[in-house]
């Protein structure tokens, strides 16, 4: 049996924006450094990607076209279906949760600077 | 591979194979592991033929499998007739993707549920799917934690010894720091409960890969705050793995101080619950070999290498034993031991000498006081372009690459 769903306009924009094959990395951590950081590495590449983010310092990345500001709200919502399974592999997700680890520990540890995690994250992208 | 995958793949070509899927095109296997080896013998001993093997590292492109070459994946677009490519590896949806975008238009099997976590759809019937697969994680969490009344509870996505002994090594330290004092540690599997238990009395329990998922699922979701998920690249939220396209981390640092996060110099915890072997009488005390030629995870490596270990150590008068569970057959010349895993670093100590092909046994039997040899089949980690060497190393042994043209020469 078909079961329709109301999916929120977050979701639709990134359903449409993956079938498109965009690239979406939704930054969901609090430093402002990894943010410019990861600004300036993907406007060295070619595809088409963008940064989703609702943190306060996108705001002086308004040079970037690909910096898009999102509410909290659709933040939260794309987290939902984020962490509900794992539906692309176009999806990017920086975030720094506490029930599991992520890259940020390796720069706490000095095992990586931002410039190179910020590569990591982009290894994959034109 | 576990004999639980395997069966499930055995059902999976038969089911192919009723169904004629193979009939009258071109076999194709996407993605060289040691499931895919499996499944071309099956394919084999059934009387097809397999065209190619394709995997996306090119160091592996014109290797063989036998007599089955190794090719890029836009190998398959060259082909003229008719075709399909069964999948046996974890990254299904992403292969399976990678094949349409590539232009591929033949059907794409699955062979084995690796991945539950993954579905490459954001399809209203995915979504409902996976919201009832959530409520199921989270009635299975808080049965869990109904049964086990603990401050805090780990959950190993996969069975792996190795990936265990490295998570055991740290995780008393990161317990600490959080101020746990009584932790359950949930795990898929009876050997890696056993590989736990190495390391002290610690409240655990052995789960099916779904329900682990599930319950995994549920972690995340909910962002539980008494849960953690101690692996480094399972399941897809855990980005850990990526770091390795920029830099060489062995794994033992990944889990220092990539999982729990704690300092380079952090110095692991040894497992120390060993029990006495029981037929030690049976062993010659430093005249033995303990060979260990089988590893679920870990493509073969040639029968040719160990008949020369074999017959180098026979003439010098050793007794080799080589170690098998369930239906694994010893080697030729050499006689069955099946030691319990807390009997396994008395038995190599006691022999005198351990040779194996680098598995997460060779991880559990990483401090034991004897000769140790690891061999490493000459493979990357994932994709990454470290080889399995630069990863999974370890100090005190004899770690040896063996290439097509190894010859066994005693260290």
């Amino acid at each position: 049996m078909h079961v329709n769903i109301n999916k929120t306009r977050a979701i639709c924009v990134l359903e449409d924006r993956l079938n498109s094959d965009y690239k979406i990395i939704l930054f969901n951590l609090k430093d402002a450094g990894i943010f410019h950081e990861l600004c300036r590495a993907v406007s060295n590449k070619k595809e088409n990607i963008e940064i989703w983010t609702c943190g306060d310092y996108a705001n002086e990345n308004s040079l970037y076209t690909f910096v898009h500001m999102i509410s909290q709200a659709e933040a939260d919502e794309i987290m939902d279906i984020y962490r509900l399974y794992e539906f692309t592999d176009n999806l990017i997700v920086l975030s720094d949760d506490l029930a599991y680890p992520g890259l940020v520990n390796y720069i706490r540890q000095g095992v990586l600077d931002r410039q190179s995690m910020i590569a990591a994250i982009t290894y994959n992208m034109c | 591979m576990e004999k639980k995958h395997y069966e499930e793949m055995l059902l999976n070509l038969n089911a192919c194979i009723a169904n004629n899927v193979f009939q009258n095109k071109k076999i194709y296997l996407f993605g060289h592991c040691n499931a895919t080896e499996e499944l071309a013998d099956l394919l084999l001993n059934r009387g097809y033929s397999v065209e190619a093997i394709l995997d996306n590292n090119a160091e592996k492109h014109g290797k063989r499998y036998g007599n089955i070459i190794i090719e890029a994946p836009m190998r398959i677009l060259t082909e003229t007739q008719k075709s399909v490519v069964c999948i046996a590896a974890r990254a299904y949806e992403a292969m399976a993707k990678q094949l349409k975008s590539l232009g591929y238009t033949g059907q794409i099997y699955k062979m084995i549920e690796y991945n539950s976590f993954a579905e490459y759809s954001l399809s209203d019937d995915t979504i409902v799917r996976k919201r009832r697969r959530l409520k199921l994680g989270m009635i299975k969490l808080a049965a869990l934690k109904e049964k086990h009344k603990a401050d805090f509870y780990f959950l190993c996505p996969f069975a792996a010894l190795g990936d265990i002994c490295f998570m055991m090594s740290y995780l008393p330290y990161f317990a600490k720091q959080k101020g746990i004092s009584n932790c359950f540690i949930g795990v898929i599997g009876e050997a890696c409960a056993q590989t736990v238990g190495l390391f002290g009395e610690y409240e655990t329990e052995s789960f099916s890969q779904q329900d682990m998922d599930e319950m995994i699922q549920a972690v995340v979701y909910t962002k539980d705050k008494d849960s953690f998920i101690p692996h480094q690249d399972r399941p897809y939220v855990i980005d850990l793995h990526k770091a390795l396209y920029i830099k060489k981390i062995p794994l033992e640092q990944i889990y220092c101080c990539g999982v729990f996060g704690l300092p380079k110099e952090t110095k692991p915890y040894r497992p120390t619950h060993w029990k006495p072997y029981r037929d030690l009488d049976k062993i010659q005390k430093g005249r033995s070999v303990i060979l260990s030629p089988y590893a679920k995870s870990v493509t073969t490596l040639s029968s040719r290498v160990w008949q020369q270990i074999v017959k180098d150590y026979t003439e010098r008068g050793f007794q080799c034993y080589t170690n098998v569970v369930r239906d694994e057959k010893p080697l030729e010349g050499t006689l069955p031991v099946s030691p319990e895993l807390a009997e396994i670093q008395p038995l190599a100590e006691y022999a005198g000498t351990f040779i194996g092909i680098r598995s997460g046994l060779c991880d559990v039997l990483r401090y034991a006081d004897c000769t140790k040899i690891a061999l490493y089949p000459d493979y990357n980690y994932c994709d990454t372009k470290w080889k399995a060497i630069d990863m999974y190393a370890l100090k005190g042994w004899e770690n040896l690459v063996v290439k097509e043209d190894f010859v066994w020469k005693r260290p």
